[in-house]
């Protein structure tokens, strides 16, 4: 490069990015591009500020649902030997409370959180894949006001929200009762890992330039770190969700002691989700906390990077205490104490973030807002629900709280006051970011002391009841135990929490509104979510130069409303968004993204009506439901996605001139499938977790057990070497795409399914052919699990690949556009290696052990 | 047109390494724990000494040199100062995230070896 | 009745009690201490506040006062896991415990005998629990005894403990196991060593049919019902094992595994409607099998079974 070195556009003493006057057409062009759909066509909406915000309401309808359950629960305990409410009412009753709230109301409200704030917080036009975002929200609303309604017919889940095997058996459980949580609730998780790789890719690739890792707010970090432990966690438990299933529906016995299979083997699997869970549910909550606090005090918050530490360290150990919730089981002592240690080492980074909070408004002036009465509340709740989590991780202390309304109060005060709380700080904060105008002060300030006292009056005495002897989940108690008064105590309790949140639900109705526009600052925040927004957020995206802008450069709002920084318009007249660099955030490409469409909404009502037919085993109607989901799907995708390099590099202001299209490495859509296959591995982790599980606990027994045998080593080396032949033939493939040969290309990918199919099919054969089965005992069970999982991947590489030779046929794949094809080749040699893992599994793995 | 090598991806992992280390070894320690109680090989001795203990000992070992040397790593980057979180420079800012995250899986893998030396293997 | 976790009856729930004690006095402290510092935070002196701002004082709150006090916490709560774990001496009496969907059968294998709902224990002996599941997953919880330990089906935990002083102790099941697992109690009575030997030799003796004829009414009433398909009664014909066993049913406090008080009224009562009284139970209702006569005759012979 010749002349004197440019300045580097990101610094701060470069000249604004781009200059006045701003040409004229170019804001409308803007508007034109971001605007939202109205009328009948409302469902279409994908903005990340829409469906944020509907995201949210629905997830509080549920927890107003689950609300109104746990009253009824109360009234029934109001009382000893009440017979208001009978036992079949009652345990639907907990086990729905439960489930709603953990997966229809926790989990769903802090992913809305993050689709709402984020883009604003790191000045991205939208997250990278609006319509997937927009499909979790539909296929999450119409499953779960399903899932829901299946109470009012008797047909809720009552096996707990734990859904303990053998009690959630076929044998115990004949009913569709269990089958409505399995099913109804598993693709609900899918949809939360939808979310959290939206989450993951849009908080690592697009932050506004120069918003460096050091410099992200720490909400971001809580939502990356929230993402990434449902990627790891839910696994666990859809894996879970599919063998009970295959048990009650096929007879495969995972969890039947008498044919080899283990109960324990769920609870692992369960708690390996359950408790990082929490967790999940915390820690966005702590990212809130860390973001209301300095605006509330008018301080930076202290010790920012050791915030963002605990959340990362927090992130991990918390996979390190499933198992206590376990103590009971008469798992050796030695195992128990690592469990133990490892919620000890929890619990450090938790006491840093208290501190910094309270470092934080030490340093500033607090103001006694609504948010900070709030955060307040959340403090003492919290800070109480966190000791008492210490207590339960002492192992013998734990064998008389476990399992008792100690454990209730516990987790309530940890739930209520490390997430309720927050939320509702958080809602009383951002409410004027969507609307302009803000809730009311004198309703946020009764309903805080109601749901304050409320909350304290019904937990608190549920520590003594529960270590008097009351068990938990039990629909009456005798009088004569010392227990009416508690429970009395409780109820009352309930009532008034109620109350409050009867206030904030007015209050919100009144006075909350949407305008998808926001100006000005009320609390003056220091963070970018507060920069004048329309359906396009910020009018230019902003150059970051610290961690609170809009403190340390008053000008700033103004400058990114005139345009004067990157992007101020649209460069191909579509919706856009600028993708930089994971760790320094240097801008890379313009990714172009899908606006409003009706196929992912299709694509919702499909996956939902598909697995809520299954459910009540109307297997056509499911096909049929099956088959929209996935048409619609394609359709999203082909008109949605890959649309190649439709303009040359386009300009977005300080000389950089960037591409409206990427592949491999630097594009979002290379990463979101990286994320999925990290979720897919981690299935076939649990997979080969269980094989073992099931090999070490069927104590000295032979493995197979007698009586069975696997094929002959010569039978599977060939299914391998099928296998094996598929991945070069898809590398083949990539290379015949490189010469720009599309046919041959074609050919090739075909020639690869068939060899994978081929493959799989021949190894399924030599299985049955030795005359294994699944039915008989666990091992087979463990077997066929690995083969349905492979023939999983199967059918979805058929897919993918009739996907790919038909969007060659149409021309729209060659050595340029070859997005699609880097995605499919990638999903591909994942299956490939999957499939490859899991004959070692099935063939070598026994012999091994032999 | 420049590639932008996204510089520090690396330095994401490497932030993460204790942590990942941390994982390795609770993985470890609970399963070879669980395999030699219910194979009933927890008697056996190791180089002398009960393999339960001996093993659990010797793994926690490796996992703190390993955690130490990423951590160490790390303090050289931030030439030995810990002063203020290393400010918002992203390469020293990562340098003084992982030595954090090396010391938090330090004291988490120093806590979860101590129960090996008070209680029995397998009851 | 001792139902709860701070009224222990033997040295092991007592060093439980101990250290619940202790979390709680501890956790309070800790407790106060933080809201002092948010109070100060908030509202207190220029000075405090500038050092409760200061970086050293999440190190100093936030980290090393939660090390020092968890690593003292960790090595306490070892020894205390430690003395619990080991075993102590060997038990001198071993009880074989089943859960069943919502009863409890025990067994005393040294002693050949099967009762239900009911554990007796000599004071002072060193006692194991054999604990199982005939069903799904149950949970044995008898706070003034000891923590609890789940009966897992293919699996065989174990608890041991002694009792210090006679008295009847209350537990109850602590996993969700079903529709009533709420009326899933036991009794656990524990008595001097002489008493616990009659009780012993009293199980020994053979049921034999009764002279008397309002009970000879109620032996027949047994065996019309078809009762015997799924209770025993030592010494009878009897030996279903569906259900509880009978043998010295008079003597028990409690029916149905601690849902009424055992009594003949009761009794009868349960007989003829069980389902109302516990509904979801595997037991049938009797009302419409046998007429009032036979059902206080029969109540009147399991209540003389003593």
């Amino acid at each position: 490069m010749a002349g004197p070195p440019e300045p580097d556009p990101l610094s701060p003493d470069a000249p604004l990015p781009n200059p006045l006057p701003r040409p004229a057409g170019e804001l409308e062009a803007l508007e034109r591009a971001w605007r939202r759909p109205t009328g009948w066509r409302f469902p279409t909406v994908v903005n990340n500020t829409w469906i944020g915000v509907l995201y949210l309401g629905t997830a509080l309808l549920f927890f107003v649902l689950a609300g109104v359950l746990a009253l009824l629960m109360r009234a029934q305990l109001a009382l000893p030997e009440n017979d208001l409410i009978g036992q079949d009412l009652y345990n639907q009753l907990f086990t729905t409370h439960g489930t709603v709230m953990m997966f229809l109301f926790a989990v769903p409200a802090v992913e809305a959180m993050g689709v709402y704030l984020l883009p604003a917080m790191l000045a991205a036009r939208d997250l990278p894949f609006p319509r997937l975002s927009a499909y979790a929200y539909w296929a999450y609303a119409i499953g779960g006001l399903v899932f829901f309604s299946s109470i009012f017919y008797g047909a809720a889940p009552d096996g707990g929200w734990f859904m303990y095997p053998p009690l959630t058996g076929k044998q115990y459980s004949p009913g569709v009762n269990a089958d409505f949580w399995l099913l109804g609730i598993g693709f609900i998780e899918i949809s939360a890992i939808a979310g959290a790789i939206e989450i993951i890719v849009g908080v690592l690739k697009n932050r506004a330039p120069g918003m460096t890792l050091a410099r992200m707010p720490i909400f971001a970090w809580a939502m990356l770190v929230f993402a990434a432990m449902i990627v790891f966690a839910f696994p666990a438990v859809i894996w879970g969700t599919i063998l009970l299933e295959l048990e009650r529906a096929f007879g495969w016995p995972f969890f039947i002691a008498a044919r080899g299979g283990d109960p324990l083997l769920w609870q692992h699997l369960f708690w390996f989700f359950g408790h990082p869970e929490v967790y999940i549910i915390f820690l966005p909550a702590a990212g809130m906390v860390s973001m209301i606090i300095p605006a509330m005090v008018q301080a930076r918050l202290v010790g920012h990077g050791l915030v963002a530490m605990a959340l990362l360290g927090t992130g991990f150990l918390s996979f390190g205490l499933w198992v206590h919730h376990m103590f009971a089981t008469g798992i050796p002592n030695l195992s128990l104490a690592f469990f133990s240690a490892a919620s000890f080492a929890v619990s450090v980074p938790t006491g840093i973030q208290v501190f910094a909070w309270i470092a934080t408004i030490a340093t500033g002036r607090p103001r006694l807002q609504v948010p900070m009465l709030f955060i307040l509340g959340f403090l003492f709740i919290f800070v109480l629900g966190g000791l008492t989590g210490v207590m339960v991780a002492v192992v013998p202390f734990d064998w008389q709280a476990h399992d008792t309304y100690f454990v209730v109060a516990h987790l309530h005060y940890v739930l209520i006051g490390g997430m309720v709380f927050p939320l509702l700080a958080a809602i009383y904060y951002w409410a004027p970011a969507a609307g302009g105008q803000g809730l009311s002060r004198r309703l946020g300030t009764f309903a805080f002391w109601l749901l304050f006292l409320g909350i304290n009056l019904t937990f608190f005495p549920m520590h003594v009841s529960g270590l008097m002897g009351m068990p938990r989940r039990v629909w009456t108690y005798p009088a004569g135990m010392g227990l009416e008064v508690w429970n009395l105590l409780s109820t009352i309790g309930a009532v008034v929490a109620a109350l409050g949140v009867l206030l904030v639900a007015i209050d919100v109705l009144l006075h909350f509104r949407i305008k998808g526009t926001m100006a000005g600052n009320p609390f003056h925040a220091g963070t970018l979510e507060w920069l004048p927004q329309g359906n396009y957020a910020a009018r230019s995206i902003p150059r970051v130069t610290s961690r609170e802008p809009l403190w340390d450069d008053p000008d700033l709002a103004e400058q990114v409303l005139q345009g004067r920084h990157f992007l101020p318009g649209t460069a191909t007249g579509r919706r856009e968004s600028l993708v930089t660099s994971p760790v320094e955030a240097r801008p890379q490409y313009l990714a172009i993204i899908p606006g409003p469409g009706w196929a992912h909404v299709l694509a919702a009502i499909g996956t939902a009506g598909f697995f809520l037919s299954l459910t009540v085993e109307w297997v056509l109607v499911a096909a049929g439901f099956g088959a929209l989901a996935v048409a619609s799907v394609l359709r999203w995708l082909w008109t949605g996605t890959d649309l190649g390099e439709i303009r040359e590099p386009a300009e977005i202001g300080g000389g950089l001139r960037l591409p409206v299209y990427a592949t491999g490495p630097e594009s979002v859509g290379w990463w979101a499938m990286v994320v999925l296959l990290l979720v897919d591995g981690t299935i076939f982790a649990c997979l080969a977790f269980t094989h073992g599980f099931l090999w070490l606990v069927n104590g000295d027994g032979a493995w197979p057990p007698a009586g069975m045998a696997l094929p002959p080593l010569p039978a599977a080396a060939l299914p391998a070497a099928l296998v094996a032949a598929s991945g070069a033939a898809i590398c083949l493939a990539g290379r015949l795409l490189r010469r720009g040969r599309a046919l041959a290309m074609s050919l090739a990918v075909l020639a690869a399914l068939g060899l994978l199919l081929a493959g799989l099919g021949t190894d399924l054969q030599a299985l049955r052919a030795a005359g294994l089965r699944p039915e008989a005992h666990a091992f087979g069970a463990a077997v066929f699990a690995n083969q349905f999982w492979q023939g999983v991947h199967a059918a979805a590489v058929l897919v993918m690949a009739l996907y790919l030779v038909a969007r060659s046929w149409a021309g729209m794949v060659d050595p340029v556009r070859r997005l699609t094809f880097e995605v499919v080749r990638l999903f591909w040699l994942y299956a490939v290696a999957q499939a490859l893992a899991g004959m070692a599994l099935t063939h070598l793995f026994p012999r091994g052990l032999a | 047109m420049m590639r932008a090598r996204a510089p520090g991806f690396s330095a994401i992992t490497g932030a993460l390494a204790a942590l990942l280390v941390w994982a390795g070894h609770f993985t470890l320690i609970y399963g070879a724990h669980a395999l030699a109680c219910e194979r009933g090989f927890a008697d056996a001795a190791l180089l002398g000494l009960p393999a339960v203990p001996a093993l659990v000992l010797g793994a926690s070992l490796a996992a703190l040199l390993a955690v130490g040397l990423v951590g160490w790593r790390a303090w050289r980057r931030l030439d030995g100062s810990l002063a203020a979180e290393a400010g918002e420079d992203a390469p020293r800012f990562l340098a003084w995230l992982t030595l954090a995250t090396a010391l938090l899986a330090a004291l988490a893998i120093l806590w979860e070896a101590v129960p090996v030396l008070l209680l029995h293997s397998c009851r | 009745m001792q139902h709860s976790v701070f009224s222990p009856m033997g040295p092991e729930a007592a060093r439980i009690a101990e250290l619940a004690w202790l979390l709680f006095l501890g956790g309070g402290a800790i407790f106060l201490l933080v809201m002092l510092a948010l109070l100060l935070a908030l509202g207190g002196g220029e000075g405090v506040r500038r050092r409760l701002g200061a970086r050293r004082a999440i190190l100093a709150g936030g980290v090393a006062f939660p090390v020092a006090v968890l690593s003292a916490l960790l090595l306490h709560v070892l020894g205390v896991a430690a003395a619990l774990g080991a075993g102590g001496r060997e038990p001198a009496l071993r009880i074989e415990v089943t859960g069943r969907q919502y009863w409890w059968e025990v067994r005393y294998p040294a002693q050949g005998i099967t009762t239900a709902n009911e554990i007796r224990v000599p004071v002072g002996r060193r006692i194991e629990l054999l604990l199982d599941s005939g069903d799904v997953i149950h949970s044995f919880w008898v706070p003034a005894l000891h923590g609890k330990r789940d009966m897992i089906p293919g699996r065989v935990t174990s608890l041991r403990f002694s009792l210090d002083r006679p008295g009847v102790l209350r537990g109850q099941c602590a996993e969700f196991c079903g529709t009533q697992h709420a009326l899933m109690a036991m009794l656990v009575i524990a008595e001097e060593e002489s008493a616990f030997a009659a009780w012993v030799a009293r199980h020994k003796v053979p049921v034999a049919a009764p002279a008397d004829p309002t009970l000879a009414l109620g032996w027949q009433a047994f065996g019309r019902a078809g009762c015997g398909a799924c209770h025993a009664i030592h010494g009878t014909p009897w030996a279903g094992r569906s259900g509880p066993d009978l043998t010295l049913l008079g003597e028990r406090r409690s029916l149905a595994a601690g849902t009424l008080d055992n009594h003949q009224a009761t009794l009868a009562g349960w007989i003829a409607g069980p389902q109302e009284i516990k509904p979801g139970n595997a037991m049938p209702a009797f009302n419409t099998v046998l007429d009032g006569k036979e059902l206080r005759a029969l109540a009147a012979w399991l209540e003389s079974l003593r």
